[in-house]
This record gives structure tokens, sequence and C-alpha cells, in this order.
């Protein structure tokens, strides 16, 4: 299989249904000392794709989630992001400021903010139109917080607040690692619906988990297993 | 444009929220700051207090005594008269020849106070004047007529104003003062002209009596008409022409002071005192800066965390380094006004305590240098902090802190 962004499909209006890869990381290698990580792991992620990552604790599934979300270098491959070859050791933060809403596990609050602020944080990196914070929180059920500093909240508020800073710029893909491990059911199905949601709006969606009941929401499951992804059909 | 406002004031914002992180650094920077500038008031103001009655002086004027300690001696007043007829020749030169009487005249006394009086005979037009008593003292008439037209009227100083007794203060004063007349002490009463200012200080004995010294200045004609005695002489004279007075002065055997002598003495020992000043925030610049250094740095390991997630939703380092080096100016700003404040309000104690409990009159001065030499250290410091706060939040890995949190 060849792997190349098919460049000349893209969209401006995202229509959905055209295909096109978005994102492609292709014989992708990383290793920490001694231990590696990927070892020539590929994989395409077209516009409008939901696409879920499994993997045991400790598989590689975060870093490769960092990678994608251009937080994280890799050691060798290739990386395309849209029309942009990633080169490792160059700094793409317009690139997550404009087109990249990074869910965490651990929701990676900032406590001296308040909802409403840790909200539109990434406004203030881009010039990109924010999109109404109001419907945006009445959405995930969180217009009630806004003013409250983000300390005082429960895990479920926290991974909302986050959920809602990842979508307010209108990213076109969003990476979530694990963006349910800490929630309970109720929660769950909430930040379930809510990329569900952002996927019909031509969002494309990376879900990182470990749980194959939320995966099943996915278009596409992989498994990450000795450092490279196996297509997993439910 | 738009994009650094919004950095800005986030700045502002992040400055509030973090106060907490803030706190040590804050008073680290308070104290460093308020010993620079306090060192800067309190070394000028030293100096200025010391020197200005030196420096305030004309720089022609030279005071000359005989050499010997008994003045009668009829050899100076030959001396003297040599030297008058070559002043006399002199051009753009003035002189007056005055006495002084050494006897310190326990005149007015009572269990708690106790007056002496100074005495010193001057021309009747020499209002003024500089004479010479142990430092360059101007006759400045503040109130009344400025000449003595008769033998029995006297300049008396504000003190001895003040301490005369009321019904005279009414009417035309008068002060009863002892004089001697060929060895024989009496008194006389003599009509109050004209008060000129003087020392304020008075000294306080060991028995709990306030002594106080008063300068009165009477007419030279007692001397020369009524013989009175005296135990001192001197000429005060004006002129542009120093050197060559002072070395025929020398010539005649003569002692010579001079203002242009004090002056220079002072100006040497003011210019000592800089390159030590100098020397010294040299030490305290460097000093500043390490601490300045390590107390934002311990700021930075705080809120590395919080740079790690701004870099992971798209902060560029550009966006980092605005923030952090916008709020590291606005911490050093605060933080420097709270100073000028501080040190300020200390001077202003400082000067208090002086005239409270000294009488004396502290004037609180920073010369041009110090104030140019301080907002040099401040602005620097504030710069070089910022960048150097903004630099290092650059060196923050974004996956490391985001996954050490």
């Amino acid at each position: 299989m060849v792997l190349r962004p098919r460049l000349f499909f893209i969209n401006e209006c995202g229509v959905r249904g055209q295909t096109m890869n978005f994102i492609v990381l292709k014989d992708i290698f990383k290793s920490y000392g001694d231990t590696s990580v990927l070892r020539g792991l590929n994989l395409e992620i077209q516009k409008n794709d939901f696409t879920a990552i499994v993997g045991k604790s400790g598989a590689g599934k975060s870093t490769l989630m960092n990678i994608l979300g251009l937080v994280e270098y890799f050691d060798a491959g290739h990386y395309y992001f849209g029309e942009t070859e990633i080169l490792s050791g160059r700094d793409y933060s317009h690139l997550r400021s404009n087109q990249i809403g990074f869910v965490f596990q651990n929701y990676n609050l900032i406590s001296s903010l308040t909802c409403k602020e840790y909200i539109l944080l990434p406004t203030l990196y881009s010039k990109c139109p924010p999109c109404d914070v109001y419907n945006l929180a009445q959405m995930l059920d969180i217009e009630h917080l806004l003013s409250m500093p983000v300390g005082v909240l429960s895990g479920g508020e926290k991974q909302r607040i986050a959920l809602a800073r990842a979508l307010v710029l209108k990213p076109k893909v969003i990476i979530a690692d694990e963006p349910t491990g800490n929630l309970d059911k109720d929660n769950k199905n909430i930040v379930i619906r809510l990329l569900t949601h952002a996927n019909e709006d031509g969002c494309a969606v990376v879900l990182i988990t470990h749980d194959y009941y939320i995966a099943s929401n996915a278009d596409k499951i992989f498994e990450l297993r000795d450092g490279i992804l196996h297509e997993k059909y439910l | 444009m738009r994009s650094i406002y919004k950095t800005i004031k986030h700045s502002f914002l992040m400055v509030s929220r973090e106060l907490h992180t803030y706190t040590l650094l804050s008073v680290s920077i308070v104290l460093s700051f308020s010993f620079l500038l306090g060192f800067f008031v309190y070394f000028d103001s030293h100096i200025y207090n010391k020197y200005k009655e030196v420096l305030s002086l004309p720089s022609t004027i030279i005071h000359v005594s005989p050499s010997a300690l008994y003045n009668q001696n009829p050899v100076d007043h030959i001396k003297f008269q040599l030297l008058s007829d070559r002043l006399d020749r002199m051009n753009e030169t003035n002189y007056f020849s005055y006495f002084v009487s050494d006897e310190e005249l326990n005149h007015y006394s009572d269990d708690e106070n106790k007056v002496i009086v100074h005495q010193y005979f001057i021309p009747g037009d020499a209002a003024g004047s500089y004479l010479y008593s142990g430092g360059f003292k101007q006759i400045n008439v503040i109130e009344g007529s400025d000449t003595l037209v008769n033998p029995f009227e006297v300049l008396i100083d504000e003190r001895l104003f003040s301490m005369l007794p009321l019904q005279q203060t009414g009417g035309i004063p008068t002060v009863v003062l002892p004089v001697t007349i060929n060895g024989v002490t009496v008194l006389k009463e003599f009509t109050v002209v004209g008060i000129v200012s003087g020392r304020k200080e008075s000294i306080s004995t060991s028995s709990g009596v306030a002594t106080h010294y008063c300068d009165v200045y009477m007419s030279r004609d007692l001397i020369i008409d009524y013989s009175c005695n005296y135990s001192e002489m001197g000429i005060c004279i004006v002129s542009p022409y120093i050197v060559q007075i002072t070395q025929l002065v020398r010539s005649l055997g003569l002692e010579v002071i001079t203002t242009d002598y004090f002056q220079r003495q002072a100006v040497d020992q003011i210019r000592n005192q800089i390159i030590l000043k100098g020397s010294i925030v040299i030490i305290m610049f460097t000093l500043l800066g390490l601490n300045l250094y390590s107390s934002f740095s311990n700021v930075l390991k705080e809120r590395r965390y919080e740079i790690g997630v701004k870099r992971a939703v798209g902060a560029s380092k550009k966006d980092i380094i605005t923030q952090f080096f916008f709020e590291g100016i606005v911490v050093m700003g605060a933080n420097i006004c709270i100073t000028l404040l501080l040190v300020l309000n200390l001077a202003v104690i400082y000067k208090l305590i002086q005239r409270v409990f000294y009488n004396s009159q502290w004037i609180i001065n920073i010369n041009p240098h110090s104030i140019t030499l301080f907002a040099f250290c401040a602005i620097t410091l504030s710069l070089s902090s910022g960048f150097v706060f903004a630099f290092q939040s650059t060196q923050v890995e974004i996956i490391k802190y985001i996954k050490a949190e």
C-alpha cells in the first residue's frame, strides 16, 4: 500500500463523503532509550474519519497521540498533516492552534483560570474565529460552570471543560487520549456523544482508548500492538 | 498586533492570578531595589547636607588672620596695614576688617538656660558679607535694618531675638550686653536694628541646662572709638585674584583661608565618594542581577506545567516569550513603583527623626546621576529579567511537563 496525502482532493468546504487523507503516518519509529515504542507504524486518517486506537497499557498509544498532536517528535518516518510534511524537531504550533483539538487523559487544566478563560485559551494563539462559547457550553451542559475556577470541578466536569476547549476553534481533527478514562458511565456517554457530533460536523476524530466498548463508536478501529497498528473489525 | 494585545492582556491576567508565585520574587525585588535606591538617596543626601554650606559660598572669599594666637601684636597691625594698601590698588577687590571677642559671656542665664553671646565687631555696612568663625558664614539680615549707624546699635541673631523679653519685642527692642572697655566690663544697652539668620542649635549640658549660642554683630566703632577689648581680628576679602592675594598674604606671614580651598577640598571628597558609590553600585547591580535571575527561575519552575499546556493547545514560542516577557516587565515595574514609594516614605521618616530628635534640617537629595543610574539599573534589570524569564520559558518541553503533572 502506498501512502500519500491526496492533496488534490482537499475541499475547503469539507463536503462529507469525499475521501482524502488528512493525516498520513508512514513508517514511523519512536523509541525511548533502548525501548522501541513505535516500529514502522502506518496510519491514514481521512477528513471525516472517526478512528479509534486501542491497545494495552504501555503499548505506545499516548506516544502515538502525542506524535499525531505534534507535541512530540518521532525518530524516523514520514508524517503528513494536510498539505504539510511534518519534520521532526520543528515547531508546528500554528497547526496545533488552528487545526488540532487536543483532549488529554488527565484534562490538563490550568488551575489559575476560570472555565471560560480556559475554554477560550486557544483563541489567544489562533486567528480563527471561535464558536459561540455559550452554545458550546450549553451543548456540554457546563454553562453554569463558566465563571468558576477549574480547580473546583468534578472529574466529569473537568473533562467536558477540556472537551469544550478542544472544540472552541472548530478544529479539523480532534485527538482524544483516553477522554473517558476517569469518567462514570453518564459522563462517558456525554463525551462520546459530543465526539460523534463533532465528527458528524466534518471533524476527524482520533480516539485513543483501552475500552473496546468506547472504541465501538468509531468507524475504524486499530489495535496498537508491537509498535504497529492492526485494523480490528468488531 | 491584535494577537500581541491579547497576549499582553493575558500577561496581566496571569500576573493577577499567579500572585502567590510572585510573592517571594516581589519581596526580593522590593528589598533589592529599596536597598539600591535607599543607598542612592542616603548617600546623595549625606553628601548634600555635609557640603551644602561650603558649596553654596561664593568662591571668591578670602579670610586673613594673624598667624599668632595673640592678635593684638602691633606687628600684625602693620602687616594688616601693608595688606590693606596692596588690596586698595587691586581692581574688583573689596575687603573689610573685623574683630571678635572670644569671651563667652554668660550674661543671660537661669536654672534651665544659659545664653552665650559671641560678639563680632563689624563695619556699619558689612551686612551681607561673609565672616570666618570656624567656617564661613554670612551676615544675612532677615528683618530690620542692615546698617549700623551708631556704635550702640546692634544686629542680633534669630535665637537671641526669640529669647528677648516680650515687652521689648513690642516696641523698639533693646538688649543689654556686656562690653569690656580698657579691661573693665560694663553693661550697655544696645538698640536692636536688625535680625540676622543664625545657628539654631542648642546644646544641653550634663546638668540639664540648655546652652544657647547666639551671635551679635556690633559696630566696629566700639573698638576704634571706645577701645573695647577684642581677642581676634581678621580681614575678609572678596576678590577674583585668589592666587595672587594668597601668595601676598603668605609672604607677609599671615594665615589665609579661602572658600575656594574649602570647595576644592569638598569636590575632591565628593569625587572620592562618588567613585566609592560607583564601585558599590557595580557590586550591587551584579548581586541584584543574580538574585533576580535566581528568583525568576524559581517562579518559572512553578509555571512549567502551564507553559506545557499552553504549548500543547497551540501557543508558539513567540506567544510564550511575549507572555512571560510582559509578565516579567509588569512584575518588575509594579515592584519598582512600590520601591519608590517605600524609599520615599522611609526618607521622609528619617528626615522627621532628624528634625524631632536631633533638631537638624536633613534635606532629602538625590542627584541626576543617581536617578540616571537607578533608572539604568531598573530598566536594564527589568528588560534582562524579562528576556531571561521569557527565554527560559521556551526551554520547557511540552510533553515532559504535561506528563509530570
